[in-house]
């Protein structure tokens, strides 16, 4: 077992998948550390579902390899995935199960099932344990998902899209119980949305998965303000800004030029003010528009990792 | 963990393999002489009716009609169980939840393949067991019985298995299309058919022929027992 694999929950290796001779997970290489909370990005079709499944072993791997908690993803031993939980897209559960017994069934297989915790999120979401789960709406099949998940006690929670379809207040209780979860200490939780509110409210680490190919690699607040509006304004239709590494997006809004920049720097400023606008307005950008913005630019070769990331890269 | 997947599949299936029962019962009820009166609409033992004699009894296990209906209900049963076991769970999208159990893939397939085979052999069989056992009594009816004449029925009872485990193989592999998709069970089907085939020709005869249909329906049975854990080891449940 490497050093890596030791203290990372999640590693990948050039893990690639392809459907139709489509790369729709191209080279991913992926460093999870132990005790992160890691929010997975990406627009519709970007391959996280995909990952994730490659990750569980759901879906062989075309090339490379991916790692969970040590052992290798694509043949999880039955003692290592009984300290993994996972929701699937969609929470698949057996509708015709009621809840008690759809507890029954999954606790059978966890020595360390427990019951209290189990019993906490159902009530949390105020569910009866003889209901059956065909009768339940999605948000309360998200409850009962996530219950069946964390009540044994995992030390990694993968999460593939879980609030997708949920109203604003069961989403709010759900992160509330995850975040419960993540509060106990060593413990990893990987998860995939849309939803940048709520990645933004849990997680301290982001990937940003575009193509199929991971762009972003950091954590949050640094991707936050690696990302900048720039509003140039001029007396006169501006003209194209100079290629510099860097700029996601431009566009020509009348006077004005709208510029996304990654790995925003004073070079982007010098540059900028040699073209001599009236004035220069930098915005800040909360997650939601930073994603937003980064991932439509029409210049998205611009991965954004942290420094720590790109030495192992040179050295690799 | 074993408790649970066995539970779980007889929950799932209990009630096809019970009508399958059912409808066997009633086929062998009828051949030991149950009537059913159509107009007055209750059961009578057609020994104590004016039925003919000759019409009361047939051979016991060399009546094509038992036959027929152990084949219709045999690969009736056997379809519903190999595509519910499969295309079940992929139709509610719980594969991934499934598989996700801390249990080797293998030990999910295999438990359902034994419940599966279990239920779709005892229901078809049971029924046949009484029929046998009774047509073994001495003055239930007017015919010769040895327990070989049971043979050319207990062939087509097991080649059942074929056709469950093609439908099986069928639910649980990748295919591009659903002509792709049921190869496993066509070739299933032409095996069954003609090992029905022999056994209603079957004489001293064509010992041989049986021998080798036997060998074929034997032969299925270990490839796809071989090839529907390979299948389920390979294929992306996405």
């Amino acid at each position: 077992m490497s050093r890596a694999t030791r203290s990372h929950a999640i590693v990948t290796r050039g893990l690639t998948k392809c459907y139709g001779g489509r790369p729709v997970v191209h080279a991913l290489d992926l460093q999870i550390p132990t005790g992160c909370v890691y929010g997975f990005l990406g627009r519709n079709g970007a391959g996280k579902s995909t990952t994730i499944k490659m990750l569980t072993g759901m879906v062989q791997a075309d090339f490379g390899e991916a790692s969970l908690l040590g052992n290798d993803g694509a043949d999880l031993p039955p003692k290592t995935r009984q300290r993994i939980g996972y929701i699937a897209e969609g929470h698949p559960l057996y509708t015709s199960m009621t809840i008690n017994r759809i507890e029954r069934f999954t606790r059978d297989f966890y020595p360390t099932w427990n019951a209290d915790l189990f019993a906490q999120i159902i009530d949390h979401f105020g569910l009866s344990r003889k209901r059956r789960i065909r009768r339940l709406s999605m948000g309360e099949r998200a409850g009962i998902s996530l219950a069946l998940a964390v009540a044994p006690d995992p030390e990694l929670l993968i999460l593939d899209d879980p609030t997708i379809g949920l109203d604003t207040v069961v989403r709010r209780e759900f992160l509330e119980s995850m975040i419960q979860f993540i509060q106990r200490p060593g413990r990893t939780v990987l998860f995939s949305s849309h939803l940048l509110g709520d990645v933004e409210r849990v997680a301290d680490r982001i990937g940003i998965l575009v193509d199929g190919v991971l762009r972003v690699d950091c954590p949050t607040d640094h991707f936050k303000a690696s990302i900048r509006k720039l509003v140039l304004t001029f007396n006169a239709t501006p003209g194209p800004f100079p290629e510099i590494p860097g700029v996601v997006s431009e566009v020509v809004k009348g006077n004005h030029l709208e510029l996304i920049i990654a790995n925003y720097s004073d070079e982007h400023r010098r540059v900028a003010e040699s073209l001599d606008p009236v004035s220069i307005e930098v915005v800040e950008m909360n997650l939601e528009d930073a994603f937003v913005e980064y991932t439509r630019g029409d210049r998205r070769a611009l991965p954004i990792f942290t420094e720590n990331q790109l030495s192992d890269a040179v050295t690799a | 963990m074993y408790r649970a997947l066995v539970l779980k599949e007889l929950r799932e299936l209990w009630w096809m393999s019970a009508i399958a029962l059912i409808v066997m019962s009633g086929c062998v009820l009828y051949q030991m002489g149950l009537g059913f009166c159509l107009t007055c609409g209750g059961l009578f033992w057609k020994q104590d009716s004016d039925v003919t004699p000759a019409y009361l009894h047939p051979q016991p296990f060399f009546d094509t009609e038992l036959m027929m209906q152990l084949s219709l209900v045999g690969i009736g049963l056997a379809i519903t169980l190999g595509a519910w076991q499969t295309w079940g769970e992929s139709l509610r999208r719980t594969w991934n939840f499934l598989l996700h159990r801390p249990v080797r893939r293998n030990t999910i397939i295999r438990v359902k393949l034994a419940i599966g085979l279990t239920l779709l052999l005892a229901s078809t069989g049971l029924p046949l067991l009484v029929y046998a056992i009774w047509a073994a009594m001495p003055g239930k009816h007017a015919n010769p019985f040895e327990w070989w004449m049971t043979f050319s029925m207990l062939r087509l009872w097991s080649a059942t298995t074929v056709i469950y485990l093609g439908m099986f193989l069928c639910g649980i592999r990748e295919a591009r299309w659903y002509g792709s998709r049921f190869w496993p069970v066509m070739p299933m089907g032409m095996i069954l058919f003609a090992q029905h085939d022999f056994v209603l020709s079957a004489n001293p005869a064509s010992w041989v022929v049986i021998a080798l249909a036997d060998g074929l329906v034997i032969g299925s049975v270990v490839a796809l027992l071989a090839a529907i854990p390979y299948a389920a080891k390979h294929r992306d449940f996405a």
